[in-house]
């Protein structure tokens, strides 16, 4: 299992995730067979006081996001997030809210910057997170 | 006569739905419908409840546009015509 990504995408999630920092930087993966095409990077809907460990996209930006989608004959294939200052492993609560099929990006961002990406999927009995590669190209 | 509202669904979860971005179903209620979806779609449970039999956190039920909780919750009384919409929010941290 594996993520195919151009850099141009890292670079731009780099930019949002960086820009969010010390909140949580959040948006959505664009593309199709396991191939990112383009990014929607969206505002933390989450209040304040927890912009720090928690985002939110709301269901009207996931509404936008799918019918953007489907104008660029794509899919939402995935999610991306980033960790402030904490190793970028996915958290319980992660799981919880996590999505049959997504990619989850997870980007570790310290002191404001990036060190790298990870990603992961949910298997189908939900009980764990697998890592899957990414392939930059 | 039984209510047959419409429901609408995320494209993500068009896998388990017979790849349908919507249709019809029983239900009097949105329990009800909830139930006589997962009778039709099994595999769906798990993506739609969690361990405790309660609704995910990220679906939102809406009818007719309106947030199930600004109405009866689960039991809002459903008619025919009716637009059921379960959309989806994403979270983490």
């Amino acid at each position: 299992m594996s993520l195919k990504v151009t850099n141009k995408i890292l670079e731009g999630i780099q930019q949002h995730i960086e820009a969010a920092y010390p909140d949580e930087g959040a948006g959505f993966l664009l593309g199709a067979d396991g191939e990112v095409r383009e990014i929607i990077s969206l505002p933390n809907a989450r209040e304040d006081e927890a912009r720090h460990n928690r985002f939110l996209i709301t269901p009207e930006d996931y509404l936008k996001a799918e019918m953007k989608a489907m104008e660029l004959g794509m899919d939402l294939i995935g999610v991306f997030h980033s960790h402030p200052d904490c190793p970028n492993v996915p958290s319980e609560y992660d799981r919880e809210w996590a999505q049959p099929f997504f990619s989850y990006i997870i980007s570790r961002v310290d002191k404001g910057k990036t060190v790298n990406h990870r990603s992961w999927r949910l298997v189908e009995d939900r009980t764990q997170y697998e890592e899957e590669e990414i392939q930059i190209q | 006569m039984l209510s047959m509202p419409t429901v609408k669904f995320p494209a993500l979860m068009k896998y388990y739905v017979d790849n349908q971005s919507e249709f019809s179903v029983n239900g009097a209620t949105i329990t009800e419908l909830l139930d006589n979806i997962l009778l039709r779609y099994p595999a769906l449970k798990p993506h739609l409840f969690d361990a405790k039999g309660e609704l995910r956190r990220y679906f939102s039920i809406f009818v007719n546009g309106v947030q199930m909780q600004e109405l009866n919750g689960f039991e809002t009384t459903l008619n025919d015509g009716d637009v059921v919409i379960l959309m989806a929010s994403a979270s983490g941290g």
